[in-house]
């Protein structure tokens, strides 16, 4: 990297490692470059989308799951909205005459709605983040079996999901790029410019840093963590259709153990589990670390018992880099 | 002085008529006489007469009850019980009457235990139950302890107890069976893919194994590619399906141990792949039966629950009428193969 030719690269390159994602977005060109090396299958643009694929729900969890941890909270809620989020969904159009994307954005309300009981509690109530956000995980896992059995007393199994335009949302493609992916991509753009050009935005952000300046300089507290809560739920309810709609089928156990998957993509990502950093780009970073990731489990034939360990390994590795980078750019 | 002994005396006596009249009459004591010894506790066989075993031909002197507790909370039930009023359809001409008691709907030592206890209160002759509870053992024995023989069905501990035989699946046996499916479907050469459900659940684990080992055995021409978990999630294994399809274009078989084997047949039909490569799995859950309907999935392995119902008390009554002593411990039930071919044999679908 001594000789570039060209000085605007190299300012341009130099602005890029001053940011936050640098040293992780390095790890992921590492780790890329790596498994096109190891496996030939890696690079190939099938496979490639298949990660992307297998990474959208966790990556859109993750832009709600940046915003509350930049206010220094935390959900735990996530996977277990996107459950009863989608149950709901699929119960309302399996069994009723309602217009399936009604009950789409039914289903995304109520996720909404769940994430702003988790913000009520933690700015009215006055609970910590882990714990209300620990008690709706299981509240919102318990609604998902209640939805799924129909209150008759039945056992709650899968519901399946019949409506094929809705099921396009998680299951189609357009060309070769399937359309989550293109969800994926719109999102993050949409609420990465929100972060960064709105007052509430920023206010997010001023929230974390210090919360007591935030307020003595006229920010509301509640409104922008009723806001952030309220927007993950209703992001997790939309993963849940996405995740649903890819398999027909509304699954009583979908997206059990999610909410450690968003966290880790999130704390990858560079953001600080204490508030105040952190950016969405940097969160899509850590979703695609893991994505790969669990790619190479399969293409590199690691034995089955490491690949657990991998996954620890891996976070630790990523956090580490973004670590150091940062040490190093201190330094100037 | 010689009052201060007679005294004592007769209050010696008196402690000894009291002793006795508590001790139990030891002659008396087996309320069913000369009941052989039931075979080795984890002795396991399967047996040729699963579902048609018969009473053996001698007509009971007086009316014999047996109990099966089982559970409803679930559709797996429906057949269980469809299979013991079977049964006692069959033994009604033997004079015997056989009851299916459900004593609560959950599965712990408390309730089970405590319907063992009233079992024996009632007279009971026999008691079949489902013990997966290790607290079962001591409730067991003290049925066995009183002459009511006792038989387990559908899951039981491991903890040693005086039960005369269990009746359901063996796991190991499932995977080996799964592996003999999938041989077929590829015709004993090939790659195959394995996806787990969880790598802390015994029974997946043994299901791996009888499958490996199977290959290894009987069918060395088929490679296994790796094995990935995914915790019984459908929409983990569609990935990781679609995972194995690129890492190995000429990929032929996916085995699924446990849940959401639907979302690698998924993948497969997405890849359009079927016919191509083969997915074998277990259970007759609705989602995975529209695939073998399809054909995408060559085979799901499961057990046939009407049996598991019927068979345990015509056995007991074999036992005590007939002195009739099972081969094995462990009667491990048929692993049945469900394909497009035979499914409508086996499955109703529930929705």
């Amino acid at each position: 990297m001594s000789q570039s030719p060209s000085s605007r690269f190299q300012t341009s390159l130099k602005t890029l490692l001053r940011t936050r994602e640098a040293g992780v977005f390095l790890a992921l060109v590492l780790l890329v470059i790596i498994m096109g090396f190891l496996s030939p299958y890696f690079l190939l643009s099938e496979n490639i989308f298949n990660v992307l694929r297998s990474m959208a729900t966790i990556a859109i969890m993750a832009i709600g799951m940046t915003m509350v941890i930049v206010t220094g909270g935390i959900d735990l809620s996530v996977g277990s909205v996107l459950a009863a989020s989608a149950m709901l969904t699929a119960r309302l159009i399996f069994y009723t005459e309602l217009n399936p994307w009604l009950a789409v954005v039914v289903g995304i309300g109520f996720g909404m709605f769940l994430g702003l009981i988790n913000g009520f509690l933690i700015t009215r109530v006055k609970i910590a983040p882990f714990i209300a956000t620990l008690g709706m995980l299981s509240i919102a896992r318990g609604l998902t079996y209640m939805i799924a059995s129909g209150l008759q007393g039945t056992v709650a199994s899968n519901i399946p999901m019949r409506d094929p335009a809705v099921n396009f949302l998680g299951a189609g493609y357009i060309g070769p790029v399937p359309f989550p992916v293109i969800l994926m991509v719109i999102l993050v753009v949409i609420f990465s410019l929100f972060l960064k050009f709105t007052v509430l935005g920023r206010q997010i952000y001023a929230v974390g840093s210090n919360e007591l300046a935030a307020r003595l300089s006229g920010v509301n507290l509640t409104r922008v963590k009723l806001f952030v809560y309220s927007l993950t739920g209703a992001l997790a309810g939309f993963a849940g259709i996405l995740n649903a709609g890819l398999l027909s089928t509304s699954a009583t156990n979908a997206g059990l153990g999610n909410e450690l998957d968003v966290i880790a993509a999130v704390a990858i990502g560079g953001a600080s589990l204490a508030g105040g950093e952190g950016t969405i780009y940097g969160a899509v970073i850590g979703a695609a670390i893991m994505a790969v990731l669990r790619n190479a489990f399969v293409l590199l034939k690691l034995p089955v018992y490491m690949q657990t360990i991998a996954i620890g390994v891996v976070i630790i590795l990523a956090v580490a880099s973004d670590q150091l980078q940062r040490r190093g750019s201190n330094r100037h | 002085m010689k009052k201060t002994v007679w005294m004592l005396i007769s209050i010696l006596v008196l402690m000894a008529l009291l002793v006795s009249a508590c001790a139990p009459a030891k002659p008396e004591a087996p309320a069913k006489p000369s009941l052989p010894p039931g075979p080795a506790f984890d002795s396991g066989c399967q047996m040729d007469d699963e579902g048609t075993v018969m009473p053996v031909d001698k007509k009971s002197d007086k009316p014999i009850k047996i109990a099966v507790l089982g559970l409803e909370n679930n559709p797996f039930w429906i057949p269980v019980k469809a299979g013991t009023l079977k049964a006692g359809e069959i033994l009604k001409p033997y004079n015997v009457t056989v009851d299916w008691i459900v004593p609560g709907d959950d599965h712990t030592a408390k309730v089970f235990g405590a319907a063992i206890e009233s079992a024996i209160t009632q007279g009971y002759d026999a008691i079949a139950t489902i013990a997966g509870d290790a607290g079962m053992a001591p409730y067991i024995d003290k049925a066995v302890d009183a002459g009511i023989p006792v038989a387990t069905f559908d899951s039981e501990t491991a903890t040693v107890n005086k039960r005369l035989f269990f009746m359901g699946g063996d796991e190991y046996t499932l995977g080996y069976t799964a592996g003999e499916a999938m041989a077929k479907a590829l015709n004993y050469k090939g790659k195959v893919a394995i996806i787990t459900g969880f790598l802390s659940v015994e029974a997946h684990e043994l299901r791996r194994k009888g499958f490996e080992d199977y290959m290894k055995e009987k069918a060395p021409g088929i490679e296994i590619v790796g094995v990935v978990e995914n915790q019984d999630k459908a929409d983990v294994a569609f990935t990781q399906a679609k995972d194995f399809m690129t890492a190995y274009p000429d990929l032929n078989g996916i085995y699924v141990t446990a849940g959401g084997p639907f979302g690698a047949a998924k993948a497969v039909e997405d890849s359009g792949k079927s016919g191509k490569v083969w997915v074998v799995s277990f259970d007759m859950v609705d989602e995975t039966m529209e695939f073998v309907k399809s054909g995408t999935i060559y085979a799901t392995i499961a057990l046939d629950p009407f049996n598991v119902g019927r068979d345990p008390a015509i056995r007991l009554y074999n036992y005590l009428v007939g002195g009739e002593v099972p081969k094995c411990g462990k009667l491990f039930s048929k692993a049945n193969v469900v394909t497009k071919e035979n499914m409508d044999q086996y499955y109703t679908p529930s929705k």
